[in-house]
């Protein structure tokens, strides 16, 4: 939750999930898959991938989740932009990270500017140069 | 693939958000939160990306769209999303999708095209703007 001491630097914490082949799996099937890339390691192969590779906004929401965590409320989620730069592939540990960059008062309430990012099981960056929002306070 | 199809709309798209497609997704992404995942709660949650995922129903529109020219059959990677929430979307919610080309651009020989997806609740009042670029070639 957030605390009124909240300040730039303070690092939010991080949430870690494996992402499985029966999670890639279970996500394309509900959405409307269009993209063999996530359902079929030939494709993928041919692509010059090592297997099917894990829909972005799967484990884009590993950076929600934590966002939604550290805010207290589903509602205080205000806004994500990312840049996904590296495929995830089944077995991969992804681990979800903000540090605050900016604390804004708007009347009543508080806006908090957050540095996002996710990296895998070798430290390497999968999603970058995020931003991200929560409101907080009132 | 054609620059001048910029701006160009497709047809809305609408469907309920309901319970069981919530705790589906929460399932496939692990989100154990009990705002997504509790089968007992009143009002259960969407999680934050579920909204934005179905703006995919789109893409039987923009895939028949000869005028565009998008190749399924060619490498085409999520390279960036944007998300801009005025409020989670809950069970029961009815959705619209109205989804537009809001850019396509070029460089180093790739083709990069911005799908805008504004999501809109039964009254009309804006839940998500939802904005994914794609990479081609």
């Amino acid at each position: 939750m957030v605390k009124s001491d909240v300040r730039a630097g303070l690092e939010l914490p991080p949430v870690t999930h494996r992402v499985t082949r029966n999670n890639i799996v279970r996500y394309g099937r509900l959405v409307t898959g269009f993209n063999p890339l996530h359902d079929d390691d030939e494709f993928a192969q041919e692509l010059g991938f090592e297997k099917i590779v894990a829909h972005g906004v799967l484990h884009l929401n590993y950076i929600s989740e934590m966002l939604c965590c550290y805010a207290g409320h589903p509602n205080r989620v205000k806004k994500i932009y990312i840049d996904f730069v590296k495929a995830v592939y089944p077995g991969d540990v992804i681990t979800a990270r903000g540090v605050v960059r900016e604390v804004r008062e708007e009347g009543s309430s508080m806006r908090i500017v957050i540095d996002v990012w996710s990296e895998n099981q070798d430290g390497v960056r999968v999603t970058d140069g995020g931003t991200a929002e929560i409101e907080a306070g009132s | 693939m054609k620059n001048n199809a910029i701006g160009k709309e497709y047809p809305s798209v609408s469907y309920e958000v309901t319970r069981e497609m919530i705790l589906a997704y929460s399932h496939a992404v692990d989100e154990t939160s009990p705002y997504f995942a509790d089968e007992e709660t009143e009002v259960l949650y969407a999680p934050h990306t579920l909204v934005g995922a179905y703006t995919l129903l789109l893409m039987p529109h923009v895939v028949a769209d000869k005028e565009l020219g998008l190749d399924t059959t060619k490498r085409i990677l999520h390279v960036h999303q944007e998300y801009e929430w005025k409020r989670t979307a809950v069970a029961g919610d009815v959705l619209t999708i109205r989804g537009r080309i809001a850019d396509i651009n070029s460089r180093d020989e790739r083709k990069f095209i911005v799908f805008e997806g504004d999501i809109v609740d039964a009254l009309g009042e804006q839940v998500v703007v939802a904005r994914s670029t794609l990479m081609v070639g």
